[in-house]
Parts: C-alpha cells; sequence; structure tokens
C-alpha cells in the first residue's frame, strides 16, 4: 500500500461530523436531515453516493451491538435496475438507501443509549408509473423525517412522525390529515424528478403513453420501524408503522413471536392498501384503518424482519404449523445461514414463493 | 389448468378481439343518443386498447413492457369477408405486441377532458357493412391462436373476445368456437367469451339473468341462438368471478364469459374485467 493509498483510508475512517464538512458539499444524501438533490436524467442508483459507516461510539457510553443484512432481489428474469422495491436506513449520523446491488454486504453497528434508528421498505406497484422512484423517495423521506426531531433553533421537538408512532393514542383524522400532507409534498418531488425524466427520455417529445400513464400518478407500499435502545432494561424498544401488505417478524428462540401487520396468508392479495401520488387517491382511499401500528421490546438474540409482500406471505404461510415452524427455522432464521438469496430463487423457481420482487431486512442483536 | 400463470415478458398472453362489422350495427344504440352500434364498439374497443397500453407502460425509460399480444379482427367487411381491423402502419396484421400497438396508432386526436386537451389515440374506425361471416372470423381466430398457445405454452391462456349484434350468415358457428375453446397452455384453455349487442326490450329480470349465465339460466334463455351464443361460450376463470362481483356484476362461479342482448355499457364493463390481468410481473 503506497502513502496516497494510506491518506485516502485515513480520510475515510473520520468521524461523522468530519466527513460532513470534508464530504459534505459532494455527498449531500450521506447526511442525515439532507434533502435529496434532483439531477436531470439520472436514476436514483446514481443520485446518492456511497458512504463509509459510522465509526463505533466510544466503549464508555452504554451501548448494543447489532447485525444489518438487506436483501433486495428483482423478479426472477429482471434485472436489479427493474427491481420496484425499495429500502432506507438512517441513524442519527448516518443515512443509506437501496442502490445497484442485491445484497447489502452483513454490517455490525453499535446503537448508543438513548439513540434511535430507522429502517423502511417500500413496495412499488407494478401498474403504476415509475413506481421504484415513488417508493426511493417514500423510504428515504420517511426515515429521514422520522429521526428529524429538532426544528430550526436546534431545540428537540415532536414531529408529525413521533406522533404516527405513538402506539398508545389511536390515529386521529387530523393526524391523517397531516400525513396525507406529508405524502402531498414528497409527491411534488416525485411529479418534478418522473417529469425530468421524461422530457430528457423522450427529447421533449413525449409519447401519448407516457403522458396518459403519468397521469395516473404511482403507488407503493411503506413499513416504517423505529428503534431506540433502553439501557437500564437491557432491551430495544421498537415502533412500526405499516401501509399495506409489507410486515415485520419478530422471531425470538427461532420461533415467530410477532408479526405487523398481523396478516392470514389469504389477506395477501393483488390490491393492498397503497399511498398514491394523487391527493384525490389518498383522501379517498388512505384511511385510519388502513395505517397499521404496533409496538414492542427487542432483546438480546432476536432478530427483526422487514419484509415485502411475497416473502411476508409465504412466511405467514409456511408458519401455520408447528412442523412448518420448525423447518421454516432451519430454512430462514437460523444464524449460520449466511446467504438468503439462493434460497429466495430456489423457492420462486420452485413456484413455492410467488415471483416478485423480494426486500428483506435483517436486524440481529449481536450481545 | 389453474388460471394462475403470471403474465410477464418472458410469458405474454393474448388477447384477441373479433369485431362484428356488418350492416345491423349500422343501427342506433338505442340510449337515445342517436349513435350507431358500429361508433359505439370503435369507441369502446379503442379506449381498452389504449387501457392495455396505459397498464402496460412502465416509466419513460422503458416505456411499455411487453405483456400482451393484441389482435383485432373484423368480420362482414366491404371487399373482404374478414381481416385485422388495425390501420395505419399495423394495417395487415393479424396479431401485434402492446409495445407496438402503443407505437402505432392510426392517428392520436386531440379531446378536451376536464378543461384540458388530452391525446386519445385511435386504431379502429367503425365499420358497418355486408353480412356476418362470423364463423370465417371464428375459424380464423383457431388458426391464430393454435399458432400463438404451440409458442407460449407457459403463458396464461389467450382470452378471445367475439363481439356481434346479429347471427352467424355463414353456417354453424359451434363447432369453430369449441375447436377455439379445445386449445390450451400448460395454465389452461382458451377463453371465449361471446359478447351479444342489442336493445330489443326485455324485462328487468329477463336482462339480469342474461348477463353472465350459468347453467341455471340456460333455460331463460329467449331462443336457439341465445343458447347457441351461451354454449360457444367458456367459464369465466375464478379471478374474473371475483373481479366482477366486486364491481357488483351478477355471476357466479359457473357464470359464462356471455352476455345476450345487452347494452353497450355492458360490454365495456366486461371488457374492462376481462381484460385484467391476474399475476402481472
Amino acid at each position: 500500500m503506497n502513502t496516497s493509498q494510506l491518506r485516502w483510508l485515513d480520510l475515510l475512517r473520520l468521524w461523522p461530523w468530519q466527513q460532513s464538512v470534508l464530504f459534505g458539499e459532494y455527498f449531500p444524501m450521506g447526511r442525515r436531515n439532507a434533502r435529496p438533490q434532483v439531477k436531470k436524467s439520472a436514476q436514483p442508483a446514481n443520485q446518492i453516493e456511497r458512504r463509509p459507516g459510522p465509526r463505533p461510539e466510544p466503549r464508555s457510553l452504554p451501548q448494543i451491538r447489532w447485525h444489518l443484512e438487506i436483501y433486495r432481489l428483482p423478479k426472477l428474469g429482471y434485472t436489479l435496475q427493474e427491481c420496484e422495491d425499495a429500502w432506507a436506513y438512517a441513524n442519527k449520523d448516518f443515512i443509506d438507501v437501496c442502490r445497484d446491488y442485491e445484497t447489502y454486504p452483513p454490517r455490525t453497528y453499535h446503537l448508543r443509549f438513548g439513540a434511535e434508528l430507522a429502517i423502511a421498505i417500500s413496495d412499488g406497484a407494478t401498474e403504476s408509473f415509475a413506481s421504484a422512484l415513488w417508493a426511493e423517495i417514500l423510504t428515504f423521506h420517511a426515515v429521514n423525517d422520522a429521526l428529524d426531531k429538532r426544528d430550526r433553533d436546534n431545540r428537540l421537538q415532536a414531529n408529525l412522525w413521533s406522533y404516527m408512532f405513538d402506539t398508545e393514542t389511536p390515529l386521529s383524522n387530523k393526524l391523517l390529515d397531516e400525513f396525507r400532507q406529508w405524502v402531498a409534498a414528497k409527491a411534488k418531488l416525485w411529479k418534478r424528478q418522473a417529469n425530468q425524466w421524461r422530457v430528457a427520455e423522450s427529447g421533449g417529445n413525449v409519447p401519448w403513453f407516457i403522458e396518459a400513464k403519468a397521469e395516473r400518478g404511482s403507488h407503493a407500499t411503506l413499513l416504517v420501524l423505529l428503534l431506540q435502545y433502553d439501557e437500564p432494561s437491557h432491551t430495544c424498544h421498537y415502533r412500526v408503522m405499516a401501509i399495506g401488505d409489507n410486515c415485520l417478524f419478530h422471531w425470538r428462540d427461532g420461533r415467530l413471536f410477532k408479526m405487523v401487520p398481523d396478516l392470514l396468508a389469504e389477506q395477501f392479495t393483488v390490491s393492498p392498501q397503497l399511498i398514491g401520488t394523487d391527493t384525490d387517491y389518498n383522501r379517498r382511499y388512505l384511511t385510519v384503518e388502513g395505517i397499521q401500528r404496533s409496538s414492542g421490546q427487542f432483546s438480546p438474540g432476536d432478530q427483526l424482519w422487514l419484509a415485502t409482500d411475497s416473502l411476508s406471505a409465504w412466511i405467514t404461510k409456511e408458519s401455520q404449523t408447528e412442523r412448518q415452524a420448525n423447518q421454516l427455522k432451519k430454512i430462514l432464521v437460523s444464524e449460520e445461514r449466511q446467504n438468503l438469496s439462493q434460497v429466495f430463487d430456489q423457492l420462486r423457481s420452485d413456484s413455492r414463493m410467488k415471483n416478485d420482487d423480494i426486500t428483506l431486512v435483517r436486524l440481529r442483536w449481536v450481545d | 389448468m389453474a388460471y394462475e400463470a403470471e403474465i410477464s415478458r418472458r410469458n405474454p398472453t393474448c388477447f384477441l378481439f373479433l369485431i362484428d362489422q356488418s350492416g345491423s350495427m349500422g343501427e342506433a344504440v338505442g340510449d337515445g343518443s342517436g349513435r350507431r352500434k358500429a361508433d359505439a364498439l370503435a369507441e369502446a374497443l379503442n379506449r381498452l386498447l389504449m387501457d392495455l397500453c396505459i397498464r402496460c407502460t412502465k416509466d419513460s425509460r422503458e416505456g411499455v413492457r411487453y405483456y400482451y399480444d393484441i389482435g383485432v379482427i373484423g368480420y362482414g367487411m366491404k371487399n373482404e369477408q374478414i381481416g385485422p381491423a388495425l390501420g395505419g402502419n399495423l394495417a395487415g396484421k393479424e396479431l401485434v405486441s402492446v409495445c407496438d400497438l402503443a407505437e402505432s396508432p392510426l392517428r392520436v386526436e386531440q379531446r378536451p377532458v376536464d378543461g384540458r386537451m388530452l391525446r386519445f389515440p385511435i386504431w379502429v374506425d367503425p365499420v358497418a357493412d355486408n353480412g356476418t361471416p362470423m364463423c370465417a372470423a371464428l375459424r380464423r381466430a383457431h388458426d391464430l391462436m393454435q399458432q400463438w398457445v404451440a409458442k407460449h405454452q407457459d403463458s396464461f391462456p389467450p382470452i378471445v373476445f367475439n363481439i356481434t349484434d346479429g347471427q352467424a350468415t355463414d353456417g354453424d358457428p359451434e363447432p369453430a368456437a369449441l375447436a377455439i375453446r379445445q386449445l390450451a397452455t400448460r395454465d389452461g384453455h382458451v377463453l371465449l367469451f361471446n359478447l351479444h349487442i342489442s336493445e330489443t326490450p326485455a324485462t328487468e329480470e329477463q336482462r339480469r339473468n342474461w348477463l353472465y349465465p350459468g347453467a341455471d339460466k340456460e333455460a331463460t334463455l329467449p331462443d336457439d341462438y341465445a343458447r347457441l351464443l351461451f354454449r360457444m361460450s367458456s367459464v369465466l376463470p375464478p379471478h374474473i368471478v371475483a373481479l366482477a362481483q366486486a364491481e357488483g356484476m351478477p355471476v357466479s362461479t359457473d357464470s359464462r364469459g356471455f352476455v345476450f342482448n345487452a347494452p353497450m355499457t355492458e360490454i365495456v364493463r366486461f371488457l374492462n374485467i376481462g381484460t385484467q390481468p391476474k399475476n402481472l410481473r
């Protein structure tokens, strides 16, 4: 290794705030609370530069180690660029979103006492226009805004997402309206970006079918998880909000402990609850009943999975009996299992699982 | 034979529309608008084709994804008894991909919608002339579908929609209809749905019984011709039954893809339901 390589590696080892100062201008998406920059004719996969993960927090502070692994697989016979699922992950220093890789390399993070992290997954509707873009915008802004609890004077304050995650209080129509407004603001970003691509790809002469399809807008599901470490009880408190049929699976001792939303296998249909880019659609179809919320305690050795619909449907179906649950534990939940891509490909190829895009975020507490 | 196959680029499906262009299609539809049946059918078909193209459009980079092969065969035309009804660059082609269909309408009209001008593509112009050579059309449909299923054994089976207002003038269409329904992919037999447009006076109960009748309603059909069309029609697959029931349509698990003496609005409604995909991927 020569001297210049060493210097670059040194830069990558800087603390997050130092990275922000040095790289912030060029890699705005790597910082928390940054807004995505719209670039002409660029696909989202290329918009966001990869950043190194945060350095471990000093050992003197109470903290836990946890393991993150993410899979994002396109339908069999399709390319990763055609995958319409999206995910995003954020903690107080760092935000990352899905890009052009199938498996996010497993990595270990540290969560300090009191600190929060947010993870979101979304499944863009196949029949919608530019639904991958809509799924990416929803996930990025959900994790960013869920942790963004400081006002302009840097004071902590509750925000929309604090209320959305407050499972103790029933979701009011007023809060639902605020959420719809949040969606409408993000839909403007989608429209602007989709329109720029439209013009860029067609040289200004937009075909009739692109124009007509764009008029119908886009649709996607959304599931957001917020996790906070509580040092005195040595547990993590998690809260989850789901719109549509993406599910959170909480595994304890290799068994399914909890599922949110708690759907039956036959409830995974072709028409789940969706978030649209169209205000009228959301006013009509995005209802209080369509937003599922829950919370729980995440203990050492537990696993949390965030899965899009086809995988969720399969897990639900396969965990109906004791024998199936044991089989499932052997196939998927075992810690020795390193790479699940081949398992999912085989299941889809054998028609045991629907041939759909799959996103799985696997969180494991490493005590 | 489950009608479960996914519809994807690798395994597209096929919709074939046989449209009656005989002289009787020049009569008014009977809704008081003064429109001819041929005009109303062409309008409905153009809207449906437009919707199929839009459904397959992914984004501005990919454009239209190849999910469907589509054909429109007219019967009763002036110079040639049956033949492809698509015009422009697609003239003479019996089956085209949805990508080609989207790229090559006959013309694109500007129409006002909610105070804005929107583009409406036109592929089929109305025609109302001569007899009703339904048998020839069904035989041609059989040949086309035979070739198609041979190449697409893993696909969702094709659906043939036969839209007519009268009786065949070239013989008994039942053998040709049976031959079509005996063709199959590994996922199921080819489906043949018969949609009979008419505004002949009938009671409310009769009208209701003549929409998607099951075996128990066959006896209520008014004549031999209606019963012939009933026998020619396939039973609706489960996903269409579910979609139709969700729309409040009077269907049951043994309902056939058949309407008799139905107004144009019902024809349009069924075309929309019948072309809804189950597993678009």
